[in-house]
């Protein structure tokens, strides 16, 4: 029997052809199945976020917040939320994410309990999860609060400190808070003026170092941002002065342009200089303090206007005018001052005594003002005011015991340790201020104002005149009071009152002064300067010396030298008659030059000081 | 009508002096499919942009045809008559814990025509066949979740054409069997594949999309002759 199988059969082999043909043509491939972790993404649940009258959209962090009459709307972002339901204290809301909003009605004041439940795409990606069919739930639980917050938000300080400004306000206390908003602007601007806004969004954070002030006054106002709804505090202006004190120094036959820190200089990003027009330097450092302009100086009272500019140190310059600010100040070469209209050097305690009169601009304010030997302001008061700006004289008495100032047509006294007034006296109506002064015994010599202008003796203590004679030309008193000049003619004391005691030989006296601390009298005439003995009535020196008829002459005790302002500040040595020459920009008669203790005093829009050498 | 007469009496000599045959044989085929595999990755990428990473599981493989026929056998020239069906398909596929979706291209043919062979000796015969065909194309997709969940739908096309494979069959008689294989091409062209009158299929260019049977045959079979012969 031949077996069933064979090779050698054809049928055989043909069927087995048709067999592995069979198991190759049938393949039909696998079902591309793919291993995926079936765990939800939790990140797909996503954030909700809130908005009253569907505005701008807010996380929503614990606790809303409904008034009456408000209404809010929810969506999610950030996940795959298919859809969302709302229940308050357990109750289905109508809400459905975009017509019918959350309100406050039908709900009563106080606290609810609002629960959100989302329907979460599983985020998996199966197949299931991208057809939409694989999600999971989750809940959110909130307060919802109806009714009105007690809160008004308030910044509650603004210092200048550790070089920048620092605000304070109160902390906002409810849950529904996204950020503190400070909002700075010019603070005399409108409304709609540009403002710079600085964000805070810790809720326990209530303060806030301002690192773009560099000046003016602006006003700060807080804004609590609760999500759509701002709650502002009232606008605080505030200003915090810098005076630069720009000045100019030769040094090293250079001129130098130098200025002081400014109290807010962290704030600052760079600075620029000019002057007038013509810009000197740009990008300057902050840190820097001075700048090399290349030039020789140029003479005392030779004035150009200097300006600094402060940029602040913020990423969108220019979004408010007050990031940058420009400080600009007339200059001269030497020390700035207060602006002054009278200064006196009192040698006994060696301080200066500026008194600061100015019915225009000013950089300092109306004032006497007391300056150390290296003209530091020790104290000021501003306690001090006059009818006229010219009405401003100060006085000492040469043992620089007493100081008086002229103030409102009264002489009061001027108490060194306070600078207060204990007193007041003196004449009434109107005097002149050229040639007043003071004896070491409260007695002052005056001249009355008019054509037929008396020269009078006033005794302070009882604010009564001693004395009346016709004016000669200036006058002066002598430092114990026994003496009085006017003109040539020189007085001297005589029981309650004062006799002509002679009348010198000089002609054309332009200036008087009886020394403080020698029985010597100077006497300038329109040629010449004479020292002269007024108790042995003799003349000790002369030197030939020019004095105009408006050149404001004076004398400084301290360096005993007379000086008379011309092209060039010339001061004449009594002692050995040498004479020294400072030289000095003068523009007609204005401004006054003062030689007092070490320095050459002028004012300007600020007073300089130019130390004598 | 007398030439009717005497044409199917020339007929009647004829059958009665040739040896004539019925057969059967499997084919295997190769198909060119060009733009059914292009259609393929249009519908591939769509899946795979909505998030599904879709992978090409078939992509009209080579598969087994069906052939009969009858043949006549005139000395050294045979002729006959077949009737072939063939079937192939494309799917994509994508599976995982929570489900599987599935899109094929099932394309099926019915195949009519003639065959004639000729005798080169040694058992060896050169054929053609030439023939008209219908294709018959569904596209389906259906996804089934774990939950129960289920969708899918479809659509179905068709295409006629006419179709022409040169080959060579070498056979082998034993009895009144004789059994054979075949090695040949086809060559095949359908006209647009319709939904309807109006509606035929097209790619993303506006062009229409062919079905394109041709490729390598290669087949076995066995045929009985029915006369015993001599």
């Amino acid at each position: 029997m031949k077996p069933f199988y064979s090779f050698r059969r054809p049928w055989t082999l043909s069927w087995l052809l048709l067999l592995c043909l069979s198991a190759c043509m049938f393949d039909r491939g696998d079902d591309n199945f793919v291993q995926v972790d079936p765990t939800p993404h939790e990140e797909n649940i996503g954030d909700i976020l809130y908005s009253f009258y569907a505005g701008a959209y807010y996380p929503l962090v614990d606790t809303l917040w409904l008034t009456d009459h408000e209404y809010l709307y929810i969506k999610f972002s950030n996940g795959k939320v298919k859809s969302f339901e709302i229940r308050i204290d357990g109750i289905s809301s109508p809400y459905d994410g975009s017509s019918r909003p959350i309100t406050s009605d039908n709900l009563a004041g106080g606290p609810h309990a609002l629960e959100i439940t989302a329907t979460v795409g599983s985020g998996t990606t199966s197949l299931a999860d991208q057809s939409g069919l694989e999600t999971f739930k989750h809940s959110y639980h909130y307060v919802l609060m109806i009714g009105k917050k007690n809160f008004q938000p308030q910044i509650t300080s603004i210092r200048q400190a550790d070089g920048t400004i620092k605000l304070s306000w109160n902390k906002y206390p409810y849950g529904d808070f996204q950020a503190y908003k400070i909002r700075k602007a010019d603070g005399r601007a409108d409304l709609f003026s540009p403002y710079r806004e600085l964000t805070v969004t810790d809720q326990n954070q209530t303060t806030l170092e301002d690192h773009t002030y560099v000046g003016g006054w602006i006003g700060y106002t807080l804004v609590v941002d609760q999500g759509g709804k701002f709650l502002p505090s009232g606008e605080q202006l505030s200003q915090f002065p810098y005076q630069p004190r720009m000045r100019l120094s030769a040094e090293n036959n250079s001129l130098q342009l130098s200025w002081d820190q400014a109290p807010y200089y962290k704030n600052i990003k760079f600075m620029s200089a000019s002057r007038g027009t013509e810009q000197l330097a740009a990008n300057i450092d902050k840190d820097k303090l001075s700048i090399d302009l290349g030039e020789t100086a140029p003479v005392f009272g030779e004035v150009a206007d200097y300006s600094l500019v402060l940029y602040a140190d913020v990423e969108d310059p220019g979004k408010i005018p007050e990031d940058k600010i420009s400080i600009t100040t007339q200059l001269t070469v030497g020390a700035p001052v207060p602006t002054f209209k009278d200064v006196v050097y009192n040698e006994a305690n060696d301080v200066y005594y500026f008194v600061n009169l100015q019915f225009y601009h000013n950089d300092f304010p109306d004032g006497i003002y007391k300056l150390d030997k290296d003209l530091n302001i020790i104290d000021s008061t501003t306690a001090y005011s006059a009818y006229y700006d010219d009405d401003a004289r100060l006085m000492q008495s040469p043992d620089g015991i007493h100081l008086y100032a002229v103030r409102e047509y009264l002489i009061t006294e001027i108490d060194q340790s306070n600078l207060t007034f204990p007193k007041y006296g003196g004449p009434a109506g109107g005097f002149q201020l050229d040639g007043m002064a003071a004896s070491n015994n409260n007695l002052f010599v005056y001249t009355t104002n008019g054509s037929n202008a008396n020269v009078n003796i006033l005794d302070f203590a009882t604010g009564q005149d001693v004395a009346s004679v016709p004016s000669a030309g200036p006058a002066h008193i002598s430092p114990d009071g026994q003496y009085f000049i006017t003109g040539a003619k020189l007085y001297h004391a005589n029981g309650g009152s004062y006799a002509l005691k002679s009348t010198l030989p000089y002609a054309n006296v332009r200036y008087v002064h009886f020394l403080a601390h020698e029985q010597k009298l100077l006497i300038s005439t329109d040629a010449q300067v004479i020292v002269y003995d007024y108790a042995g009535d003799t003349e000790l020196t002369r030197y030939a010396y020019s004095t105009g008829q408006n050149e404001e002459p004076g004398f400084n005790e301290h360096t005993l030298e007379y000086t008379s302002a011309k092209t060039s500040f010339e001061l004449l040595s009594i002692r050995d008659g040498s004479i020294r020459s400072v030289p000095i920009r003068r523009r007609y008669a204005y401004p006054k030059y003062y030689a007092e203790g070490n320095y050459l005093f002028t004012s300007l829009q600020t007073g300089f000081a130019l130390k004598l050498h | 009508m007398k030439s009717l007469v005497l044409f199917f009496l020339l007929c009647l000599s004829f059958w009665s002096t040739a040896q004539s045959r019925l057969y059967g044989s499997v084919i295997a085929g190769t198909y060119q499919m060009g733009d059914m595999k292009a259609l393929q990755r249009d519908i591939r990428d769509g899946y795979i942009r909505e998030g599904i990473p879709v992978k090409s599981v078939t992509s009209f493989s080579a598969s087994l045809q069906g052939e009969l026929g009858y043949e006549i056998r005139l000395r050294k020239i045979t002729l006959g008559g077949f009737v072939n069906y063939a079937m192939t398909e494309g799917r994509i596929a994508y599976a995982d814990y929570s489900g599987a979706m599935a899109a094929t291209q099932q394309l099926k043919r019915v195949a009519l025509g003639v065959k004639f062979m000729r005798d080169l000796g040694h058992h060896l015969h050169l054929y053609g066949k030439l023939g008209v065909c219908k294709t018959f194309l569904d596209i389906k997709s259906e996804t089934n979740f774990s939950t129960g969940h289920s969708y899918g739908n479809g659509y179905s096309f068709d295409a006629v054409g006419a179709t022409f494979e040169p080959g060579v069959e070498w056979e082998h008689d034993v009895k009144r069997f004789t059994f054979f294989a075949q090695a040949g091409y086809e060559i095949n062209v359908n006209g647009k594949t319709k939904y309807d009158d109006n509606i035929y299929l097209e790619n993303s260019n506006n062009e229409a999309i062919h079905v394109n049977w041709s490729g390598v045959r290669v087949a076995i079979g066995t045929a009985f002759w029915l006369r015993k012969r001599d």
